[in-house]
């Protein structure tokens, strides 16, 4: 017989039954579904983490002081972090870093026309500040620092954006002043970053006062908690020439570390190798929600092969007449075959676009990032057709066995 | 049908017989038996129930294997054929004609019709005119369209004769035609019958009805797994 007739018996037979057949494919459906949904799921999952590491940026390499809390008064030099010299060594001695970018933070409260905000954290940033963040200047007439700024030291600020909203209420605090224990700092500029991006262990970007470092020391000196010497640059970033050469570069900055510094009091982070890591992780928690979804395909593909036997049995006449009108057994197979791989096609086209369905509600409703990738439907459709193959078979073969006088025979 | 002896029998079945194990014992559902088939010739193949009659039909029909001797179908030894072959044979040289008909009832009368055809690859339109001059012939041309279930019984076979001369097949098998018949209906398949045998078919039909033992031009009568009388 032609495939194409084939095909339409198939489908003939099927619709003869609309609500068994429908019940029969409907763990296909939501076996599929699963799968789609939990792909879009951890696809998304994926993304976000990625994009998030990314904005650190993965040409960089983060070292961070770890400041410890220590009860003992008389310690004065115990914990200093990252130091004048660790910068100036990293400058000169390694040749792959572009350049070093050391932040450093002061608190106060700070003073506007309008408000008062205290603990305020200041950073003393360098001039590539923006560029490393990915963030951008508002405000008319708004600027970030100048050479002439780092030069002179010269009493300027730059205000996060949700803080500048929040401390002049809405209002261009452009050429305004801000206080800072007692200091004041002309606002220049006002710095976003659309995603409102954290910076590790300080904070919120949009959160923060912005001094150029050297106006910092000029103003405060190093930064001093009680009495004693708090560390003095709260972070590092090393921008390295490619990203080839990022392992090598941090392998020497750690070996660089562990000789100058007598205990742990920094701590070296590599957005590039975090990205590696969590792309594995990841990879694995997909894999095993994905897993975990397509067991119930695999019921969804036995119940198949429950109910294309129970057919069978109930059709035996059918084989048999078909049988005796000249049907060879590879016809009754492929009638068989075909109609439970249209079932389950049926079946991974309702479950795919449950899937996107479920990834949609999901994000709309849970806020979670989701994302249908095109391979994880063509996948799952994939799949489904190997599971009317693969569960349609045995039935199939079951038919095609018969004895057409056995069959014949059956009432 | 001195004429047609001399031609050779579309069927020759020599030392043909169908055994099976039950247990240790070895029954006999069909003896070693030797028949011939004659062009146009219309037999009767009667016998009580479990005589080995249907036994018979099934072996003719290659719907059962044999358990030995030959079976000559048209010139060609089909005992010991492939399943494959064994179905183009079915499906080319014998129509089949069943007692409660075996329609397919989801399919129109026509589609039905067109069943054997499909098996036996015809073009769509081939089937289709082919389908139409036999349902013509038969006096159903009205009613192409209808399910099986819209008919009366006497309709329904047929359509099911209509489908067994679908593939022009030289040899007719009929198990109980008239069983679920009326009799002035049975009385009209029986004039079918005798119109295709005109036509040179060989028909063979498994029969209850003594009636008809008078109509046919031979009776075949089995009892025990043996002919008594041919």
């Amino acid at each position: 017989m032609r495939f194409s007739n084939t095909l339409k018996l198939s489908i003939a037979s099927l619709s003869t039954h609309p609500f068994r057949s429908f019940l029969a494919g409907l763990g296909v459906v939501f076996g599929v579904g699963a799968v789609v949904g939990m792909l879009a799921i951890g696809e998304g999952a994926r993304i976000e983490s990625i994009r998030q590491i990314q904005e650190m940026g993965v040409d960089k390499i983060i070292i961070r002081s770890i400041t410890k809390e220590s009860n003992d008064e008389d310690e004065q030099t115990a914990v200093v972090g990252i130091t004048k010299d660790d910068i100036r060594h990293i400058g000169n001695q390694f040749d792959n870093v572009n350049a070093v970018l050391p932040i450093t933070n002061w608190s106060g409260t700070a003073i506007s026309q309008w408000m008062e905000k205290p603990n305020q954290q200041v950073l003393g940033v360098p001039q590539q500040f923006v560029e490393i963040t990915n963030s951008r200047i508002l405000g008319q007439n708004g600027r970030f620092f100048t050479p002439k700024d780092y030069d002179e030291a010269t009493p300027v600020c730059v205000v996060g954006s949700r803080l500048a909203k929040e401390l002049f209420q809405f209002r261009n605090p452009i050429g305004d002043r801000l206080f800072v224990d007692g200091n004041y700092f002309t606002i220049v500029g006002i710095l976003d970053h659309p995603a409102d991006r954290k910076i590790e262990g300080i904070g919120s970007v949009n959160n923060m006062v912005y001094i150029p470092a050297v106006t910092g020391f000029e103003t405060w000196g190093i930064p001093t908690r009680g009495n004693r010497s708090q560390v003095p640059y709260r972070m590092l970033y090393v921008v390295v020439n490619s990203i080839e050469q990022i392992e090598n570069t941090s392998k020497r900055l750690a070996a660089y570390f562990r000789t100058t510094h007598d205990e742990y009091d920094y701590e070296i982070v590599l957005p590039f190798e975090l990205m590696r890591q969590q792309e594995a992780t990841q990879r694995v928690f997909t894999i095993v929600m994905a897993s975990i979804a397509s067991i119930s395909l695999l019921v969804g593909g036995i119940g198949i092969m429950n109910i294309m036997l129970a057919n069978i049995f109930e059709r035996m006449k059918e084989i048999g007449t078909r049988r005796a009108l000249g049907a060879t057994r590879r016809d009754i197979l492929t009638q068989f075959l075909v109609e439970s791989v249209v079932l389950t096609t049926l079946g991974g086209a309702l479950g795919a676009t449950l899937g996107v369905l479920l990834a949609f509600v999901v994000a709309e409703y849970a806020e979670m990032p989701t994302s249908v990738t095109f391979v994880s439907v063509i996948l799952s459709l994939s799949v489904s057709i190997l599971t009317g193959v693969i569960f349609g078979s045995f039935p199939a073969w079951k038919a095609a066995n018969l004895s057409p006088m056995e069959a014949l025979r059956h009432e | 049908m001195s004429a047609s002896s001399t031609l050779p029998p579309m069927i020759d079945l020599i030392g043909i017989q169908k055994r099976y194990k039950m247990g240790t014992q070895t029954v006999h559902a069909l003896h070693p038996l030797q028949l011939k088939f004659h062009i146009g010739q219309f037999v009767a193949i009667v016998g009580p129930s479990g005589s080995g009659k249907s036994t018979l039909l099934n072996l003719l029909g290659l719907l059962d294997k044999s358990s030995g001797g030959e079976y000559w179908l048209d010139g060609q030894n089909v005992a010991q054929l492939r399943d494959e072959k064994i179905s183009q044979v079915r499906c080319r040289k014998i129509g089949f004609i069943f007692q409660s008909f075996n329609l397919f009832p989801n399919m129109s009368v026509l589609e039905n019709v067109c069943v054997p055809m499909h098996y036996a690859e015809q073009s769509k339109q081939y089937m289709t005119e082919r389908a139409h001059l036999i349902l013509d012939r038969l006096g159903l041309g009205d009613r192409t369209g209808h399910k099986p279930t819209e008919l009366s019984g006497g309709q329904r076979q047929r359509v099911a004769i209509a489908r067994s001369l679908a593939n022009d097949p030289p040899v007719i098998l009929a198990d109980e035609p008239t069983g679920n018949l009326d009799e002035q209906t049975g009385e009209e398949v029986m004039q079918i019958f005798r119109e295709l045998r005109s036509e040179g078919r060989s028909i063979i039909m498994v029969t209850h009805n003594q009636e008809y033992e008078r109509e046919v031009d031979r009776v075949i009568e089995i009892r025990d797994g043996h002919i008594i009388r041919s």
